[in-house]
């Protein structure tokens, strides 16, 4: 009976002093306060104020340009040409800034890969333009996606086999009829698939409240898309543009936005909009989330993701462009996002809990 | 295990383990053992499935555990990539299993041929199968004596945060405080069970906390059959008779006089099991093993829910002779699972680099180097280097390969 009540003594005390050692542990230290910041304020902040405006962006983006294309097609001119030249550089910056999170209704409507598909097949678009059927919209929707949406787009706008005033010439005249529908034609696509896909997000069953309903899914899936979006959208696109093996006279071709001259501006946008979503703009993000887990990674990922950006911007020329600064400039802009991806694959996803891959915990 | 296999099969795990995977990560000493044909790796899973049951049941009890055990234990060694310590578990205890002889009672066999058995067991049986679970329980807390599980409550912390959103007490999982206690409670756990479990005052009362840990854990993480496992397995430290007094069943008959202690072959090979089970999981102690970081000394060592750790790899061949580089597209190799399992282990980081020398060997190009651009975090600290990017790992390395973990 001694021996026993001495044991039990013994443990009682062990678990005692086990309770005050943490007890002592978590009141001294400021960070076991409760989160101030939720996960779920972060997907609401996320999903309210940077997704949602994002494609209403798009969809308001995309409504200038149709506007600039019926002035286009209805009164051709330089300053027409122009404007829809430049009306559609706004609908694709907007559409990069959509891209750091490519889930949800613009997948789940089937029309990702037609508002943009890359690479382009100028060949599709010349056999549309050649071919004796009328257009109309059931000709537009049997196309496949190398023949519609800003890729067929740009190059009908900045064909750069022509020069400026060729250009305008094949939207004018009667030999103008058919690109001038087709284009048209695509135009109206754009939009109708940009205006359901921001109908889809919005309401209260709309998909911004899935996705903020979804939990930790939809922040698997959130910084996944970010890390897409980051290794192939912005570091894939500069890596392709340093490809020495790229033949010099169909540089502007081969690289994305050459013709536009927008493969600059386009990875900005892709990582200005990444940056934007893991922020959540001015309120809260991820950013946010990470600092309550862990403070250093988010400076880190914050700092990491500003070098990225600078980079960017600091190419002097498209990015197609071979002159020794800018590639050097553009292999910067390289290994800085190629840093941003590593520490998103590694610390980002290791302190989210994103991959939970529960290194041998027996999880099956 | 009936269920376990079912599931496996249902969850399609069977294409996506064994059947899509072009590439497997062999162990080093099985570096044969390679997976069947695509109907007969779905075959063995059915037989697997049907076995679990017979050994449930005790239907040819002797000749199911030895199948189980070695269909079992082939699939484990098919791919490093999928393991896990509870198929670890699950292997050793049908080995023991198919040693003990518990299909004595309330068996088929038994029923069969009531003449020829006994009602009870050897006490070593017993004895076996409850060091066992007392070596997984007992090292599984020894790995959580260290700074991250205990002053920083980490993996917990990011674990437990990803919970957030369960009804009642998600709030509460975002408190790092919950961590702490999860943390502690855990190690304690995991360290004292098994001698509360023995002791017959406190045995009920462990029971109880080992049914509440365990679902517990199986609420909060995907961590599968591992604690129904565990609940079930952890009934061997009850008096054996238990399930007899419980049901109000008739005593046993008479115990057999004991065996006499002699040194057999078969005691013999049960002693290096009982030694080999106690120094495996040393060697994650060796001075400088660092096994969370390295991969030397993780596996068979029950160091379970310990880390989370997620890693980047990039692999560069290069033609020696014409100094041509090509950066690897990994998946061309390898699934998605199996990357990011490859990723955070250096060795699989090394097989794979193997393969690829081996595989443009194949496509004619014979001096080829392979580098990998590898980095690793675990829990939530900061991204290192994992392998020393100027060592051709198609070659032999140098024991500096592996950068070691800076201080954290």
């Amino acid at each position: 009976m001694k021996r026993t009540s001495a044991v039990g003594l013994t443990l009682g005390g062990a678990i005692l002093a086990a309770i005050v050692a943490t007890q002592h542990l978590v009141l001294a230290d400021d960070k076991m306060r409760p989160p101030a910041t939720s996960r779920q304020a972060a997907l609401d902040n996320i999903a309210r104020s940077v997704l949602l405006p994002a494609y209403s962006q798009l969809a308001a983006r995309s409504a200038d340009f149709a506007a600039a294309a019926t002035a286009l097609t209805t009164t051709p001119s330089p300053e027409t040409l122009a404007n829809a030249q430049q009306a559609w550089k706004e609908m694709l910056l907007a559409w990069r800034r959509t891209q750091a999170f490519a889930h949800g209704p613009v997948s789940d409507l089937g029309v990702y890969g037609r508002i943009q598909f890359w690479p382009t097949r100028r060949q599709s678009v010349d056999r549309v333009l050649r071919a004796p059927r009328p257009i109309d919209d059931a000709y537009v929707q049997e196309l496949g996606a190398h023949a519609v949406g800003l890729s067929a787009l740009e190059i009908l706008l900045f064909d750069t086999r022509q020069d400026a005033a060729a250009r305008l010439a094949a939207f004018s005249g009667p030999q103008g009829e058919r690109q001038r529908k087709y284009f048209l034609a695509l135009v109206q696509e754009l939009l109708r698939q940009t205006r359901q896909v921001e109908s889809a997000w919005k309401g209260s069953r709309g998909f911004a409240a899935n996705f903020e309903g979804g939990g930790q899914d939809t922040l698997n899936l959130l910084v996944n898309d970010l890390l897409n979006a980051i290794e192939v959208g912005a570091q894939g696109r500069l890596l392709l543009a340093i490809d020495k093996r790229l033949e010099q006279h169909a540089r502007s071709e081969l690289v994305e936005g050459g013709p536009s001259g927008t493969s600059q501006a386009g990875v900005l946008a892709l990582l200005a909009g990444a940056r934007a979503v893991f922020a959540g703009a001015d309120g809260v993000g991820i950013d946010d989330y990470l600092q309550q887990l862990r403070p250093p990674v988010a400076r880190r990922i914050d700092a990491q993701f500003q070098r990225a950006i600078d980079a960017v911007k600091a190419i002097a020329g498209p990015l197609e462009d071979s002159a020794d600064g800018v590639e050097r400039a553009v292999r910067r802009a390289h290994d800085e996002c190629r840093a941003l991806e590593i520490m998103m694959k590694t610390e980002v996803a290791s302190t989210l809990g994103v991959t939970l891959t529960f290194k041998s915990t027996d999880g099956d | 295990m009936c269920v376990a296999m079912l599931r496996f099969m249902l969850r399609g795990w069977v294409e996506e383990f064994y059947v899509q995977p072009t590439y497997h990560f062999t162990w080093e000493l099985f570096p044969w053992v390679r997976p069947l044909p695509p109907p007969a790796m779905h075959l063995l899973f059915v037989a697997l499935a049907v076995l679990g049951a017979a050994i449930a049941a005790g239907f040819w009890y002797r000749a199911s555990t030895v199948l189980f055990f070695l269909g079992f234990t082939y699939v484990e060694l098919i791919d490093k990539s999928t393991y896990l310590n509870h198929y670890y578990l699950v292997s050793l205890l049908s080995l023991l299993l198919a040693v003990v002889p518990a299909h004595r009672l309330w068996s088929v066999d038994a029923r069969r041929r009531p003449e020829r058995r006994p009602e009870t067991v050897p006490g070593w049986t017993v004895g076996l199968l409850r060091f066992q679970l007392a070596v997984a329980y007992f090292f599984a807390g020894l790995a959580k004596i260290n700074a991250d599980w205990l002053l920083d409550a980490q993996p917990l912390r990011i674990w437990l945060a990803a919970r957030s959103d369960l009804p009642v007490v998600g709030p509460l999982l975002g408190v790092p405080a919950a961590a702490y206690l999860f943390s502690w409670c855990g190690a304690a756990f995991d360290l004292a069970i098994v001698l509360l479990l023995l002791w017959r005052r406190t045995r009920v009362a462990a029971y109880v906390a080992v049914i509440l840990f365990h679902v517990t854990t199986a609420v909060l993480f995907p961590i599968g059959m591992f604690p129904w496992i565990m609940i079930v397995a952890t009934l061997v430290f009850f008096p054996p008779d238990w399930p007899r007094r419980w049901l109000g069943a008739p005593a046993a008959g008479a115990p057999l006089a004991p065996p006499r202690a002699r040194c057999s072959p078969a005691m013999a090979m049960l002693g290096c099991f009982v030694l080999t089970q106690i120094v495996l999981p040393l060697r994650a102690y060796w001075p400088g093993a660092d096994p969370d970081w390295t991969g030397r000394g993780f596996n068979f060592a029950w160091r379970v829910m310990l880390i989370e750790k997620a890693g980047f790899t990039e692999f560069v061949a290069r033609d020696r002779a014409t100094g041509h580089e090509w950066t690897i597209r990994t998946r061309d190799y390898i699934t998605e699972r199996q990357e990011k399992m490859m990723a955070q282990d250096p060795f699989m980081v090394r097989d794979l680099a193997r393969h690829i020398a081996a595989d443009f060997r194949l496509r004619g190009v014979a001096g080829i180097e392979v580098r990998a651009d590898s980095f690793a975090a675990i829990n939530g600290h900061a991204a290192q280097r994992l392998i020393d990017p100027t060592v051709d790992l198609a070659a032999t390395v140098p024991p500096t390969w592996i950068v070691p973990r800076h201080a954290i």
